[in-house]
């Protein structure tokens, strides 16, 4: 502009060379992105020992990324447009002068910032502490104050550290270049603190939520079945024995320890409008023989049995203890409740078997008289010395029951401790893998942001430290200067989103009943590792970057 | 009699070049004495050594030959680290381009030769006060350079440079930038300070109009003064 070049050729050349630099990226990084993926793909079938899946990219996907990235283009254009166009050729001569600003700079708002962060995570515990059901806008809306309370925060800590250090002149002054320096480097870099903070809360929230869960499946697995495999048997007329399963589940170094079977009747409760609801019903006898108690119960009494812990809106409501008229055929009983009962006695069977109702042996016989195979279901029970060794056991089973049911009208269900521990093993381990990816590719971005930043700006750096010289600044001043804005810089990001993950994990295990102490260890954990990458990552850099200064400074 | 502060003896400078024949001598055999008190301007054309012999005599770069010895210390000897402490304590420099930091402002500018050498914040403040008030920049304390004129950024370096009472101000060019009217008031700074204040100054200059403040001019040519 000050040598004379129209706003059309700078709009032509702002176009052009933005509109290349988008062009090239996006073609870069979708090559890049998909040769990645398809290693990364070949990399977990391998780790998993999964055949028969096939790598492929969705067009959408492709369609979505480059409409996205098209639209962050455009915006960027359109912001170095207005930017040429609003400002006067001095002021853009003096631009690189004068430190970037806040649009809004009050050092107030930092406190602020802090106050929504707080606030939100303050709000999430008490949200999850009260086990209220917190709809998804609600945790967003929060989500979105935490994340707007961070970025004011950030980008107002810099006016916020020299407003406070002002107050003692002594500290201040002592601290002048390292302060004012923190400010100038705030300003420049608020936007890439924000984002790689962001990163690092994601990063160490997932991956260390993953890893608990992966703790948690064998107590997961153990939990949800109390019997080590459990065999649902529906619409077979002919039945297994137990000497059949015997025979079907011998297996070496696999030693049978316990065997029940429990049957189960299909019948229909009656409401007051006509409608009939399908309900699982057991003999009072069969329960105390499964749960070795001694139980009774009153003809024209049953009892609600709940596979799960009790909880206190479930327990109040009147439905648990109304009257029901059950009804099978021809056959209607009306029945009262005797008692509510809270407790897993065998396997709940992909949740189906949650919720049971209780008959005295008499009132459940008549219903089975009247019954055939269409609505009585049979369930077997085992356990095993030791559950880890039944896989072969289950296969087996699996793989005979699916050669039984094409031949015949029979169903059958198999659910194992050994089977659900290796379900959510492999599924947990997969989201692992994914997340620490991810992270890891999270990490190289925020480290070639940060290093971007910093070289592109180094040589007003090596300027402001040459001129320091001149006046007497010594080279293990400048070291010491340096090395602490960069700490600050490459580290504060990291704390800010671990300390955000960690405050997440702590508010969402507010409510839960189990340990909420393993949550924050693993988050704590991976926060760790994170730490020691950034660590070398900044031990690298900032010898580098201070040696470029140094080296400057000695060829004047 | 005037105690010597400056001593120059026998300075050479070469810079080396590609081959025997393209290096180039700046400086030969250049002597000079500078005693307390004076104000002499050092004048010569483009190239003539006169930058060169500052920037050796301001320690910021070194002779190939000869000694430089500031109030009896021969820097030429010191480590950078030694060199660094004893320009900040014993010598004020005054740039054409002024070279204040852009994230400081001009008060802190000033006191920043203070604030390396680790002096209380009450001393600072006082010495930055009456500086800024001789040179009638009070008023101007908490701006920053890129809000200020060009005379008014020279002011705060001029009021740097002696903020430390260095044993000798240097100053290079220091009214190649400025407007005529700047330039008349920088160097009645500069023989203000020299008056009132007996500060020994030595200013490197092609401007007449400059070296016609100076109580003595030495001419230079060719990297010899004559």
């Amino acid at each position: 502009m000050s040598i004379g070049m129209s706003s059309k050729q700078i709009l032509k050349l702002i176009v052009i060379e933005n509109g290349l630099i988008a062009i090239a990226s996006m073609i870069t990084g979708i090559v890049t992105g998909a040769v990645f993926s398809r290693l990364f793909f070949l990399m977990v079938l391998k780790v998993l020992n999964v055949k028969g899946i096939e790598f492929y990219i969705s067009y959408k996907s492709l369609l979505l990324t480059l409409t996205v990235f098209t639209i962050v283009f455009l915006m960027v254009i359109l912001t170095s447009l207005i930017t040429a166009y609003k400002l006067q050729p001095l002021q853009l001569l003096k631009s690189s002068r004068i430190a970037q600003r806040n649009k809004v700079s009050k050092p107030v708002l930092a406190l602020i910032g802090i106050a929504m962060m707080v606030f939100s995570i303050g709000a999430l515990c008490a949200s999850f502490a009260s086990k209220a059901v917190m709809d998804s806008e609600t945790f967003l809306l929060l989500t979105l104050i935490c994340l707007a309370g961070l970025y004011v925060s950030i980008s107002q800590f810099g006016g916020l550290l020299l407003k406070l250090s002002k107050k003692s002149k002594k500290f201040y002054y002592r601290n002048l270049t390292l302060i004012t320096g923190i400010d100038y480097r705030f300003k420049q870099t608020k936007k890439i603190i924000f984002t790689i903070a962001i990163m690092v809360m994601i990063t160490t929230f997932y991956c260390g939520h993953i890893m608990y869960i992966l703790s948690f499946a064998e107590r997961t697995a153990i939990d949800n079945n109390p019997f080590d495999i459990a065999v649902l048997e529906a619409y077979n007329e002919n039945g297994f024995s137990e000497a059949d399963f015997k025979v079907r589940i011998s297996e070496k170094g696999v030693e049978l320890t316990e065997y029940k079977t429990l049957e189960i009747l299909n019948v229909n409760e009656l409401y007051d409008q006509g409608e009939e609801v399908e309900r699982k019903v057991i003999s009072v006898n069969s329960l105390n023989e499964l749960t070795n108690s001694n139980i009774e119960l009153e003809k024209g009494a049953y009892i609600r049995l709940y596979q799960y812990p009790e909880e206190e809106e479930l327990e109040t409501n009147a439905y648990n203890r109304k009257d029901l008229v059950l009804k099978y055929g021809e056959l209607i009983k009306s029945l009262k409740n005797q008692e509510v009962i809270y407790k897993k006695c065998f396997n709940i069977m992909k949740y189906n078997y949650e919720e049971l109702l209780v008959l005295n042996h008499f009132d459940y016989e008549s219903f089975k008289s009247r019954s055939d195979s269409s609505n009585i279901e049979k369930m077997h029970l085992l356990n095993f010395k030791d559950w880890r060794k039944s896989w072969t056991v289950v296969s087996k089973l699996t793989k005979d029951f699916s050669k039984a049911k094409e031949t015949s009208e029979a169903d059958f269900i198999v659910q194992s401790k050994i089977g659900e521990y290796t379900y959510l093993k492999q599924s947990a381990s997969l989201m692992l893998l994914i997340c620490a990816f991810l992270g890891f590719f999270f990490f190289i971005a925020s480290s070639v942001i940060l290093s971007f930043k910093l070289f592109s700006e180094i040589d007003d750096e090596r300027l402001k430290y040459k001129k320091l010289s001149t006046i007497g600044i010594k080279d293990i001043e400048i070291k010491k200067a340096i090395s602490k804005e960069l700490r600050l810089i490459f580290f504060l990001p990291l704390v800010l989103g671990a300390s955000l993950s960690f405050l997440y994990i702590f508010a969402i295990t507010r409510g839960e009943d189990v340990n909420t102490v393993e949550p924050l260890k693993f988050n704590l954990l991976v926060s760790t590792i994170y730490m020691f990458f950034q660590i070398a990552y900044y031990l690298i850099l900032s010898r580098t970057y201070r040696d470029k200064i140094i080296s400057s400074i000695s060829d004047i | 009699m005037n105690l010597c502060v400056v001593e120059a003896n026998n300075l050479v400078k070469i810079y080396e070049g590609d081959s025997e024949t393209s290096s180039t001598k700046a400086l030969r055999n250049l002597s000079l004495k500078v005693n307390k008190g004076d104000f002499i301007g050092i004048m010569g054309p483009s190239g003539s050594g006169k930058t060169t012999l500052l920037n050796i005599l301001n320690a910021i770069d070194k002779p190939t030959y000869g000694w430089v010895k500031i109030s009896g210390h021969i820097i030429s000897h010191m480590s950078r680290d030694q060199l660094a402490e004893f320009r900040r304590k014993h010598i004020g420099f005054v740039f054409q381009d002024f070279n204040l930091l852009d994230s400081l402002t001009l008060k802190e500018n000033i006191m920043l030769p203070l604030i390396m050498d680790g002096r209380s914040a009450e001393e600072m403040e006082a010495k930055a006060k009456s500086i800024m008030a001789l040179f009638n920049i009070y008023d101007l304390a908490n701006k920053y350079p890129y809000n200020v004129s060009g005379g008014q950024q020279q002011r705060a370096a001029v009021a740097r440079a002696i903020i430390n009472d260095p044993d000798i101000i240097f100053a290079d060019e220091p009214t190649g930038n400025l407007d005529s009217r700047s330039a008349k008031d920088i160097m009645n700074c500069f023989k203000k300070m020299n008056e009132e204040r007996n500060s020994t100054i030595l200013i490197v200059t092609h401007d007449p109009f400059t070296a016609s403040y100076c109580n003595k001019v030495i001419f230079i040519k060719d990297g010899c003064l004559f």
